[in-house]
């Protein structure tokens, strides 16, 4: 019946006819056999025989069974033309990139057996120390299983965040769409700067390990702490205020759309913008007052502790705005000046004197007087307090109270009192 | 896929067979197949090992294979579609591989995982809802349209996908296995757990609902008869033997 025909593949021969095949592998299975085995209840050809052609669910056993080597030449061309699709032109190395990415996160890698359970369960208790490490990180900086990945290019959606990645000889490309395209790669800094600043070649030796970063966030931005080597980064320009943010050690550097490179060297970090512009800073905690702000094409090289300094600027390089100046502290309210007991008495008593002539009622030429014994005291702060014996009217030690001077009482006397006389003479 | 064919006959062994079906090869050399190569046999049992690199070689070895199949079990598919499915595969076939004692040919475990996976990529497929599919612009690379004979013979490979996409999966699967695969009932058999007979039985009758169908719809007739047209040198390859 249908015919094998070369399919277009090299090497691949014209195969036999199906029909020969039929017959050749099963030559056990003549038509009386299916008639036969149609007629068990129990095999599971009848069942198919009803189940998988439902169009034949009429199926009688006592129906001659169909020959199944019967021809359908209508098909033959159908088949052949399906057969000679071209295959599709897969991306290998992109599926086999992220196969193995895949398999390297921990789900993915456990493998069914009798110790999947127990796995599993160490495996969480794992997420959750790691969970917790994470919380009390010191910095921002997630410290996972370490992973090499040298092959290229990557999807940066299927890094698993924390994952190191490495480049040896070969840069390692990695894409976010819609944010960013970025580059590890080792130092080639036979570095300019390094070297016009006579750094030793201890200092440079750098450029003979392979270059290495986590992916610490990806989205919305695209966060890499830069262990070693150097990383130059396309920031596709978006609203987001950050979208490429590369942390090295301390220091940290913003881009929101732009062409960057950022290089870690030994205890400081070369950056240098060639298009757009870029902010260097402190990573913990960010601080925008303190960034350095590069405006292409421009270049420095900056401390590790937060971009504290920044020497061999060029381009035009904003430096951080100077902290301000402390504000100056309120004046304080003046000292009252410290008086004896006996003078503070006195002022009292005229304080005294002057409110209960202000405050008694006028009753018509009657002169009314009263006596009261004044009590001065300092307190524990050498303020003054003040008493009457007996008391005076409340008007009176309202206002006495309320117009009482600011003294400090000095000396060896912290207390005095005075026999004092209070009246007026109404007037007509 | 389309170099599947040497590629898997180079490594062809009784325990590591090829993805492509074993017939074509063993059948070229006269007799079982006896190509080896060095130190494929104990890939599989390498890669159960945890060898990241024998798995990274089966990979290689099989992937060809698998997309094929992959992608006829599809029916017409993206290559996004078609490399996320063959995916998806080795990831099952990693997860599974400490369970492969090596009793079934290691080809046909791993043809069970692909379709397995590509029917339940199928029934997610079909469960999402369906847009109208618009003709597509077949493009040469520098942008201008095929000529007519591929552009017919393209509409004639989505429209028998179509038709085969009529039939049931089991039916599917086994007319697909064998006759674009080229796999023997017996070997189908294997794969798909079911016994010789009931492999022919579903063939007959995927034969048969295809045929009807072909003959019930007009509109493939004008397709059918671009087959009219082709050289008849390639008529003359599929003349009965």
């Amino acid at each position: 019946m249908t015919r094998r025909v070369n399919d277009g593949e090299p090497g691949r021969e014209a195969l036999e006819g199906s029909d020969a095949d039929l017959r050749h592998e099963a030559p056990e299975y003549s038509v009386a056999d299916l008639r036969h085995e149609a007629h068990s209840d129990t095999h599971d050809s009848n069942a198919d025989l009803q189940r998988e052609a439902p169009e034949d669910s009429d199926t009688d056993p006592q129906r001659e069974a169909p020959d199944l080597d019967a021809r359908f030449p209508s098909l033959d061309p159908w088949v052949a033309a399906l057969k000679h699709e071209p295959a599709l032109e897969l991306d290998w190395d992109s599926v086999e990139l992220r196969l193995l990415t895949e398999l390297r996160t921990p789900e993915k890698t456990a493998p069914r057996s009798r110790w999947l359970r127990p796995a599993v369960a160490l495996s969480l208790a794992a997420v959750l120390l790691l969970a917790l490490g994470y919380a009390l990180r010191p910095s921002p900086i997630v410290s996972p299983p370490t992973e090499l990945v040298q092959r290229q290019p990557l999807q940066g959606e299927s890094l698993a965040l924390g994952q190191l990645l490495e480049a040896g000889e070969e840069p390692l490309h990695v894409t976010h769409p819609g944010l960013a395209d970025w580059t590890l790669e080792r130092i080639h800094f036979a570095h300019e700067n390094a070297e016009r600043a006579g750094a030793a070649p201890a200092e440079r030796s750098g450029a003979d390990r392979a270059a290495r970063a986590r992916l610490v966030t990806a989205h919305p931005r695209v966060t890499l702490s830069l262990e070693q080597g150097s990383v130059s980064a396309v920031v596709v320009p978006g609203s987001a205020e950050e979208r490429f943010v590369v942390v090295v050690g301390g220091t940290r550097v913003v881009a929101r759309g732009t062409e960057l490179r950022v290089t870690r060297g030994e205890g400081e970090v070369e950056v240098e913008v060639t298009r757009g512009v870029i902010a260097v800073g402190p990573a913990e905690p960010p601080n925008r007052e303190a960034e350095w702000v590069l405006h292409a094409p421009a270049s420095g090289v900056f401390s590790l502790d937060g971009a504290r300094s920044g020497t061999r600027l060029e381009g035009r390089v904003i430096a951080p705005t100077p902290p301000r100046p402390a504000p100056k502290p309120p004046p304080r309210a003046p000292t009252p000046k410290g008086v004896s007991a006996e003078q503070a008495l006195t002022r009292v008593a005229q304080l005294t004197q002057a409110c209960f002539a202000e405050h008694t009622p006028a009753l018509g030429g009657v002169r009314v007087t009263a006596e009261a014994t004044l009590h001065i005291a300092a307190g524990p702060d050498g303020r003054l307090t003040w008493r009457a014996t007996p008391p005076l009217a409340p008007a009176v030690t309202a206002c006495v109270q309320g117009k009482l001077p600011q003294l400090t009482i000095s000396g060896a006397a912290r207390q005095a009192s005075r026999r004092v006389s209070l009246g007026q003479l109404t007037p007509e | 896929m389309g170099t599947a064919g040497v590629a898997s006959c180079e490594w062809l062994d009784a325990r590591v067979p090829a993805p492509t079906p074993p017939v074509a090869c063993a059948r070229r050399s006269g007799s079982q197949a006896t190509r080896r190569v060095p130190g494929g046999e104990d890939v599989v049992a390498r890669a159960r090992a945890g060898d990241p690199r024998a798995f990274q070689q089966l990979f290689r070895l099989h992937r060809q294979a698998v997309a094929r199949l992959a992608a006829r079990m599809l029916g017409p598919a993206q290559r996004s579609e078609v490399e996320d499915l063959v995916q998806e595969v080795f990831l099952q076939v990693h997860r599974s591989l400490a369970e492969f004692r090596g009793q079934a040919k290691f080809t046909t475990w791993l043809y069970r995982i692909t379709l397995n996976v590509a029917l339940m990529h199928r029934r997610a497929r079909l469960s999402r809802p369906q847009y109208a599919e618009e003709e597509q612009g077949f493009t040469t690379a520098d942008g201008a349209p095929l000529p007519d004979e591929q552009t017919a013979r393209n509409r004639r490979v989505r429209a028998f996908h179509a038709l085969l996409n009529r039939l049931s999966d089991k039916k599917r699967e086994v007319f697909i296995l064998h006759e674009l695969e080229g796999m023997t009932p017996s070997d189908i058999s294997e794969l798909v757990g079911a016994p010789v007979l009931t492999v022919r039985t579903r063939l007959f009758y995927a034969r048969q609902e295809l045929a009807a169908l072909i003959a019930q719809d007009p509109a493939l007739e004008s397709l059918a008869a671009g087959f009219e047209r082709r050289p008849r040198a390639r008529s003359s390859e599929r003349s009965p033997a």
